[in-house]
Formats: structure tokens, C-alpha cells, sequence
């Protein structure tokens, strides 16, 4: 038993030499792809008390699905990032979720300005009891523009995956139906605020929302896909 | 008469010809000869001990004397003989006298040219004096943008006239110096005001000479009015339906009236009609104001603008106060088709860049899944789509950007791509991304061997690296950031570092490396853009990125130019914008040319199938405004279907280009191109005389600078006796012919004795 043990472990070491040898054979002269520019989506720290770290598990859920369905380089990390810190255009997509109060402090307003005129996006997820203070504060980054909603028929529900009734709903919160809204600047949507719907808890960890059935976890996910794709299409 | 006697024996002393001594020396030390001599001698006096026959003692003793003088010879030789010869040599016995005859000599001062001034010194014998005092009569040289010896007849004729269009001082002296030889001259002096507009900064490269350089300055300075207009880089290029800004600089240089202003208008006529007229106010004191206007292309074709200040009476030239540039104005090409084999962020910072151009519009499509494609136009996401067709896009399309798109899915358009390509109808924009072109697919297809690059050993270098703008001038303006080309160096290699770049095997020989990077790659530093022809077609390939964070991390510049947008934006319209006839095409570097200095010409052939073609007969006819012809006829260069000859206008204004190509005798097409020629004004810039400039090299180098009314102080100051040091040489005896004569007759000799005796 024993020595026939030890010939099984001879025989595989050999093939796995062996195969290895091959590989490396087969490898050689062969031309690599590129280990860069992977897709990142950072977390907006933002000031105020709401809870911005809520949800880790949301951008790492999207990103490992964008780079399983897509095929897309990605990082799926729980990233945050200030709006002071100099690390911020690093990250060409920003996510902001939470519970409460949303607040720039004075100096942070000119630099997210200059992060979203300079072409980067944010998406605001709503988890609950934001909408005043995104509101607040949308109004004093752009006083001359108003939220507006997205019609059902908007590309961003038919990019990847068609949303025939636009945003989906995942979590109920107030009873009211789901919403998307953009600042547009120049035909470029820099904002989307989705409320009434929390896609972002649909992204979660299976188990974390008892509620999330796979079936709504699935339709989160595509809509999270298509957020991802539309803002890196337009 | 040591000197004579080495002469006599076929020996060459060199230089050396008052010899102060001499001495032997072998090779391998006395010793060798004296070894030498110990082992033949006795061999020579035995052998003769054993003679056969008998012999008289008396021919005995001559026989061994001949043999032994021989062997002597002979083992003196092999021991390799030299004679060093020691003696002095005269030293420092030139003296070099550089004229000044660039335009700026023909300032006046008090009524008199600076030239005026030059004639009178060389009149009033300076260069007898000189001689009187050295010993030497000087070496007499004219300069401007080169140098030419004056003969003494023509010194004394004096026919000399300040008319050269630039001064080179640096290059000047060194070809004086070098043509002379370092080590002999005395000294040099230079008659000149000290203005010098090319080359090295005399400053810079003089101070270290070992040859002292003296300067006689024509003149204190002398009272200057002179107004000046230049433009900055006038545009040689507009689009349709868009303003081109001019910008330029005036300025005013009255001696004594350093803050007077004054106001000036500067003419603007647009072909000969007045088309603006801009108020600008002057100081006296030399400093450049700045002037911009705008150009409207609202019609294509090409537009002659002239601008001109008015004379001001006494005016030391009146060819600065005018200028002007040619525009051309090509229709706006700029629809863009980017094909992506997944979204990413480089595309987006692309499309944001030309979101911002009026003209341009872009159709992006970006595989996703199998099954799905997502799609962009004009600048607005739209609902993905499951079976993309290219076909009228890519029709319609003046820019086609690859972005790791895999083969398979441009196969089909693959003919029509190179066709529109080579046609010159289409540029391509190559972009790396994750995915290497072998992964992709094009290796060994139609689209791959196009590329600027051999896709072969394809490496990805994980090191981030910058851009490096491989020489001073690009000639490509999208590369152009900044008006200073040294602040422009600096401005493109501190651009955020991209990640990591492709190395390939090698750049084909035709690219050109129109940035290079600061990552070493299996060769030297690897190319971060290179640009290749595809028949009349332009490709851009870029190795290394990513490339948004440029257009990410900079905001805009406080001239409210965005450096990534700009660069963007430029590239793509220069892509397009290149070629202009089918078969036959003209590059020329700048729309406007200077009298007397060379203008490039290259000519592009292809034949009707747009493919470059090699031995053609390409003749260019240049006509000048005033109904001058000249015939030149181009050579063929090293890239295939570029032929090149360089034009030196002798005329200002409009002159027209046209090259005819032919191939066995048959007209292949012919193409035209215009060149603004002008006067080169620079020699006026800096009318003032640089005394501190030439103090400074007369004292690094150990000369003096002296105005031409004290040039006495200067001659007084030149060491009137020639120099001489001792130098040694070394000669070879061996190549004496009277060893070589030796050696041959007294075999002879011995022979002759020996039959003579009966012995043979």
C-alpha cells in the first residue's frame, strides 16, 4: 500500500513536471497581454455622519460579475476615497451610499466639481433617508440645474440589459416606486441619484438581506452592470 | 646642416629642422645588439677558419672585414634602431582677422555704417600694423552665417558688402581656428559688433579656448530707430468654420526715448485687401509688446496675410516692419469610428476630449458580451444592439481607432480599411489595451503588417514610464504644448506616468518615433508613439497607457487650454488632414521660407494603385512673384516613395511649388504647394553692439576688446615675437636607403672579391 502510494506520488510529480515543462514550452515566444488599467470604483467618504462604509461587499460583488460576465479587467475591492485626497482621480467612478446626512465641506465642493467636470461620475446609491441632504448638496455643487428624471425608455436601462419598466425596485423603503436621477452637463450625465430602490443592498453578500431572494439579487446586478457599462460608454 | 645630413641619408626630421640634438635608441635596449654581435661575430670568424681552399692571409682579412661589416648591419637592425631628434619648432606663427559681414554691420552710427567703419580701419593699415608689430601678415577671414578666406588683393580691392542674413560667431572661429590649426595662431580678431542669431551661444562655447580672441567693435553704438513685427508661429493650417488665433510682437528701440510711448498701427491685409487694423503702443526701449488677432476660415482654400507698421524716418531697416503667413484652410474631417473589444476608460477621456470640438463627431461601439455590442453617437450612449454592421460607418468615417478589438470581427472590412487607408481617405488610431495585437489576432494579417511596428516578441513592461519627446522641434503640431520647445520637453515628460508599455521586436525603418519613453525595453528605451504611411494614409500607434489619466488628472491650464483634449483632438485632425493629391503629394515642413536659408521639399509618388513607388523622376519648378523659374530636379531618399530636394529662395514673397513625377517616361500626376517667402530680419533683433558679451570672451580667453578708435592698445598688446618649443621625433633607421644600399652591395663586394681570389 505503502509503496504503491509512493509510486502514485512519483507519477503525478513526473506529470506535473511535465506539464509544466509543457506550458512553459507553449508560453515561450508567445506574446502577454497587458496586467493594467483595471477597473476600479472607489467609495465617495464623504462628511456629514451618514454611514458611507455601508454595504462593503457591493463594489466587489459588481466588479467580480463585470469581470466574470464581461470579461473586464477588474479590482474588486472595498476602496475609499475623500474628496480632498489627491488619490480621488484615480478613480474615474465614484459610489456613494448610506443612511442619513450627505455634506461637503466648503473646500470639497470645488473639488468635486473639478473631479466631475474633468469627466468623472458619480452614482449615489439611496440605502434610505438621503434625499434632502443629496438634494443639498447637488443644489450647491450646480445652483443653475435642477435633478432630472430618467424617462423608462433612457439608455441606461437598455445598455447591457433591458429594464422595459426602467429602474427595478429591490428594497422597500417608503412604498414609493423606484427612481433614477441625473445631472446632465453638455449631453454627459455627471450624477445619477437612485432612490427608492437600493440596487447597492441588492449587490450585497447572499445572506446579508434575508429578503434579497436570488431572483432580485440577479436584477440587481444587471442594473448594476448597466450603470457600470453605461458610464464608462459615454 | 645635422638637418641636411639626416635628408642626405633618406631620413625625415618633420618640423624639427634646427636639430639641438640627437640620440640612438633600440628597440629592445643596447643590450640586444650587443647579445647579437656576441653570437654572430664568433660564428663569422670560425666559418672562415674552415675555408676549403688556400688563401691568402690578405684576402683572408678583407672577406671576414665585409662579412662582419655586414652582420653588424644586419644584427643593428633587427634590434630596431631609432634616432630621436630633439630641436625647436616655431610656434604661434599665424595671426587670423575675422570680418564681419552679416547685416547688422550696416547699422549706422553718426552717418557711417558699422562696415564704413571696418573699411577705414582696414584703410588706415591695420593689417600692416598688426604685421609691423608680429611679424606676421594676418590670415583674413569674412564671416556671417559661414566663413571665407579674403585673398590680400582682395583686401586691398575691399568689395566686401554687409549682407549676410545671419551671424554664426561660435562656428566661425572654430572653422577658423581648425583651419589653421590651434597651436600656431597668435591670435585671433574678430572685427564685428558682437550680434550673433545661430548657432551655439559664443559665451558658452569660447570661454574655454586655449587661442586668445580679441575683438575690434565698429563703433560705441550709435543712434538706433528701429521698429520691429514678428509673429509667433504663424498657423499654416485653419478648418473650416473655426478661427485660428495670430499672435505676434511689436516693439520699438529709439535711443532716448527709453519710456516715451508711442502709438502704432499695425496693418493686417488678407490677399491685399485691408482686413484689420490693430492700435498697439510702444516704449522706446526695445520691449515686445504683445498683438493677436483672429482668422476666420470660412472658405477652403489658401489665404495670403500680410502685416506692416509704418517707417519711421531714418529707420535702420525697414524689412522688419513687415511679415506675413499663408493659411490653408482644408474642410473638417473629423468622423471618428471607434471599434473597442470592451468598454473602458481610455475611450471615454477620448470621447469626452472630442465632445468638445464642434466639428467632430464620433460613433464608439464596444463589444460587451457575445451577443451584445453597446454603442455611443455623436457623443450620446443609445441602446445596445446584438449584430453590429459597420459597413456605412466606416464609409462615412475620416478616423478609424482600433481599441482592442479582435481581428475577427473587422475581417470583413479588412480590404476596404487598408484601401481607404492607402487612398489617403482614412487615418488609423492604434491604442493598446489589455489584450496584445497577437492575442488579438492581427499578426500576419493585411491590417498587422501596416502597423508602425513587427508584431513579433510582443512584451508588456509593467513599468511606468513617461513620455519623451525624442528632439527639440517636433514637426508634428499636436505635440506642440508650449511656444518655448524647451518648456514644451518638459510639459510632455511631466505628464502623469502611464503604467506600463508594449515592447515589440523592432520599429520598421520607415516609422518614425514621434514620442519615445523613458521604460527600457529589449533594445533601448521603448517607443511610447510611433507614426507609419500606409500609401497616402497616416497610422498612429500608441504602446503604452493608459492614457485617460492625462486627460483625468489635468484640469486646464490658466490659458484655458486642455493639454489631453488639445493633444487629442490635434492628432486626430492631422491624422486626416494629411495628403492632399492622389498620386503625387508635397510635404513641406513650414509654409514660410527665408531668403538664403534651405527649404526641405519632399515629394510622395504612388502609383494608380496607391502604392509608393521607387525609381520615379520627380522635378520641382519653382516660380517666384516676380516671374522667376527655377528647375530642381529631387532625389530619391531612403523611405520608399519619398523623393526630397532643397530649395534656397534668393527672392522674397509668393512662390509657387510644383512637382511633376514621372515614371519610364510617363506623367505619373503632378501637385502644387506654396511657400511665403521673406527676408530674414533677425540680424536686426539686437541692434545694439554686445561690448559686455565680447569683453567677457576676450577676457576667458585672455584677448581684449577694444573699440575701433583705440585699436592701437590691442596690437600693443599682441606678443610681437613668435613662440617656438622643443620637440622631439622619433625615426627609424630602417628606413634609410643608405642601410638598404649597404646591405645589397657588400654581398656584392664579397662575392666579386671571392671570385676574383679564385674561390668561386
Amino acid at each position: 500500500m505503502t509503496n504503491n502510494y509512493r509510486l502514485f506520488m512519483l507519477i503525478r510529480k513526473t506529470l506535473l513536471a511535465t506539464a509544466l515543462i509543457f506550458s512553459a514550452l507553449l508560453c515561450a515566444g508567445k506574446s502577454f497581454g497587458a496586467d493594467w488599467d483595471k477597473i476600479i470604483i472607489a467609495r465617495l467618504k464623504y462628511s456629514g455622519g451618514g454611514d458611507w462604509y455601508v454595504s462593503p461587499t457591493t463594489i466587489p460583488n459588481l466588479l467580480k460579475q463585470a469581470s466574470k460576465r464581461f470579461k473586464m479587467p477588474t479590482q474588486q475591492e472595498h476602496i475609499g476615497v475623500a474628496v480632498n485626497d489627491p488619490e480621488l482621480f484615480r478613480y474615474p467612478m465614484l459610489y456613494a451610499s448610506g443612511h442619513g446626512q450627505i455634506r461637503f465641506k466648503d473646500n470639497e465642493i470645488m473639488a468635486i466639481l473639478t473631479y466631475l467636470d474633468n469627466g468623472g461620475f458619480l452614482w449615489i446609491n439611496d440605502s434610505y433617508g438621503m434625499e434632502k441632504y443629496v438634494r443639498r448638496e447637488v443644489r450647491r455643487l450646480y445652483p443653475d440645474r435642477e435633478f432630472v428624471q430618467l424617462p423608462k425608455d433612457h439608455p441606461i436601462f437598455h445598455t447591457v440589459y433591458d429594464f422595459k419598466d426602467g429602474l427595478p425596485k429591490i428594497h422597500e423603503h417608503d412604498g414609493k416606486p423606484p427612481a433614477a436621477y441625473a445631472i446632465f452637463d453638455k449631453g454627459r450625465m455627471k450624477i445619477l441619484y437612485l432612490l427608492e430602490s437600493d440596487i447597492g443592498d441588492g449587490l450585497e453578500d447572499e445572506g446579508i438581506h434575508k429578503v434579497d431572494t436570488p431572483a432580485i439579487r440577479e436584477i440587481a446586478m444587471k442594473m448594476g452592470l448597466n450603470i457600470l457599462a453605461y458610464a464608462m460608454m459615454q | 646642416m645635422l638637418y641636411n645630413i639626416l635628408r642626405f641619408l633618406g631620413l625625415d626630421s618633420g618640423s624639427i629642422r634646427n636639430i639641438d640634438s640627437i640620440s640612438l635608441n633600440f628597440s629592445w635596449g643596447w643590450a640586444s645588439f650587443i647579445l647579437a654581435m656576441l653570437v654572430v661575430l664568433p660564428i663569422a670568424w670560425f666559418s672562415y677558419r674552415f675555408e676549403g681552399k688556400n688563401i691568402s692571409d690578405k684576402l683572408k682579412r678583407k672577406l671576414i672585414t665585409i662579412r662582419i661589416i655586414w652582420l653588424t648591419i644586419i644584427c643593428f637592425l633587427l634590434t630596431g634602431p631609432t634616432l630621436i631628434v630633439s630641436g625647436w619648432v616655431p610656434l604661434q606663427n599665424r595671426l587670423a582677422v575675422m570680418l564681419d559681414t552679416s547685416k547688422s554691420m550696416s547699422i549706422k552710427e553718426n552717418n557711417e555704417t558699422r562696415f564704413d567703419r571696418v573699411k577705414k580701419l582696414i584703410k588706415n593699415g591695420f593689417l600692416k600694423k598688426l604685421e609691423k608689430k608680429t611679424g606676421i601678415y594676418p590670415d583674413v577671414f569674412a564671416f556671417a552665417e559661414n566663413v571665407t578666406p579674403i585673398s590680400p588683393s582682395e583686401i586691398e580691392k575691399f568689395n566686401l558688402k554687409p549682407d549676410g542674413n545671419q551671424t554664426a560667431i561660435s562656428s566661425g572661429i572654430k572653422n577658423v581656428v581648425s583651419h589653421l590649426g590651434e597651436g600656431n595662431i597668435l591670435g585671433l580678431i574678430m572685427v564685428t559688433d558682437g550680434v550673433n542669431t545661430v548657432g551655439e551661444n559664443p559665451q558658452n562655447t569660447l570661454s574655454k579656448m586655449r587661442t586668445s580672441v580679441s575683438f575690434v567693435t565698429p563703433g560705441h553704438g550709435g543712434n538706433i530707430t528701429d521698429y520691429a513685427l514678428n509673429l509667433i508661429k504663424p498657423p499654416v493650417l485653419g478648418y473650416l468654420n473655426t478661427n485660428v488665433r495670430v499672435r505676434g510682437e511689436v516693439s520699438a528701440r529709439i535711443t532716448g526715448t527709453h519710456e516715451k510711448k508711442e502709438k502704432i498701427e499695425i496693418k493686417v491685409t488678407r490677399e491685399g485687401n485691408l482686413y484689420e487694423a490693430i492700435p498697439v503702443e510702444v516704449t522706446g526701449n526695445g520691449i515686445k509688446v504683445p498683438f493677436s488677432f483672429n482668422v476666420p476660415c470660412n472658405e477652403e482654400g489658401s489665404f495670403r496675410y500680410e502685416l506692416e507698421i509704418p517707417a519711421k524716418e531714418g529707420e535702420l531697416t525697414e524689412e522688419n516692419n513687415k511679415t506675413g503667413f499663408l493659411i490653408k484652410v482644408v474642410k473638417e474631417r473629423l468622423n471618428v469610428l471607434a471599434l473597442s473589444g470592451l468598454p473602458n476608460w481610455d475611450m471615454k477621456f477620448i470621447t469626452n476630449a472630442l465632445s468638445g470640438d464642434p466639428n467632430a463627431s464620433l460613433t464608439h461601439w464596444a463589444k460587451i458580451m457575445d451577443n451584445r455590442w453597446l454603442v455611443s453617437k455623436d457623443f450620446k450612449v443609445v441602446n445596445g444592439e446584438t449584430e453590429p454592421k459597420f459597413d456605412e460607418e466606416l464609409n462615412n468615417a475620416d478616423i478609424l481607432i482600433l481599441n482592442g478589438i479582435p481581428y475577427n470581427y473587422i475581417k470583413k472590412y479588412e480590404t476596404d480599411i487598408i484601401k481607404r487607408l492607402e487612398s489617403g481617405n482614412l487615418g488609423l488610431l492604434i491604442l493598446p489595451t489589455w489584450q496584445s495585437l497577437t492575442q488579438l489576432g492581427y499578426k500576419g494579417t493585411e491590417i498587422g503588417n501596416i502597423l508602425p511596428v513587427i508584431i513579433d516578441n510582443e512584451t508588456w513592461r509593467g513599468t511606468p514610464g513617461n513620455m519623451v519627446l525624442p528632439s527639440t522641434e517636433t514637426a508634428y503640431p499636436f505635440l506642440n504644448f508650449a511656444d518655448d520647445p524647451v518648456e514644451n520637453i518638459e510639459l510632455i515628460s511631466s505628464l502623469p506616468k502611464f503604467e506600463g508599455i508594449y515592447d515589440y521586436e523592432s520599429v520598421k525603418l520607415t516609422s518614425e518615433i514621434l514620442l519615445s519613453s523613458t521604460v527600457t525595453g529589449h533594445k533601448d528605451k521603448i517607443p511610447f508613439m510611433i507614426r507609419a504611411r500606409a500609401g497616402l494614409g497616416n497610422i498612429i500607434m500608441i504602446n503604452g497607457g493608459p492614457l485617460w489619466p492625462i486627460g483625468f488628472r489635468l484640469v486646464n491650464s490658466e490659458r484655458g487650454f486642455n493639454t489631453y483634449a488639445g493633444m487629442i483632438v490635434n492628432m486626430l485632425k492631422w491624422l486626416i488632414n494629411r495628403r492632399e493629391d492622389a498620386q503625387v503629394s508635397i510635404e513641406l515642413a513650414n509654409s514660410r521660407g527665408y531668403i538664403g536659408t534651405s527649404n526641405v521639399v519632399k515629394v510622395w509618388v504612388s502609383d494608380s494603385k496607391h502604392k509608393l513607388m521607387q525609381n520615379a523622376r520627380v522635378v520641382l519648378t519653382v516660380k517666384g512673384e516676380k516671374g522667376e523659374v527655377y528647375d530642381l530636379v529631387c532625389m530619391e531618399t531612403s523611405e520608399v516613395g519619398c523623393y526630397e530636394a532643397a530649395f534656397i529662395p534668393v527672392s522674397q514673397g509668393l512662390h509657387t511649388i510644383e512637382a511633376v513625377a514621372s515614371y519610364q517616361g510617363k506623367e505619373m500626376g503632378r501637385s502644387n504647394v506654396d511657400l511665403l517667402v521673406e527676408t530674414p530680419t533677425s540680424e536686426f533683433d539686437y541692434p545694439l553692439i554686445k561690448a559686455d558679451v565680447m569683453e567677457r570672451i576676450a577676457k576667458d580667453t585672455g584677448g581684449l576688446m577694444v573699440f575701433d578708435d583705440e585699436v592701437e592698445k590691442l596690437i600693443d598688446s599682441l606678443n610681437s615675437v613668435p613662440g617656438k618649443k622643443l620637440e622631439n621625433k622619433s625615426i627609424d633607421i630602417r628606413n634609410s636607403w643608405l642601410l638598404l644600399v649597404l646591405i645589397l652591395l657588400l654581398p656584392c663586394l664579397e662575392w666579386y672579391f671571392r671570385r676574383a681570389g679564385g674561390l668561386s
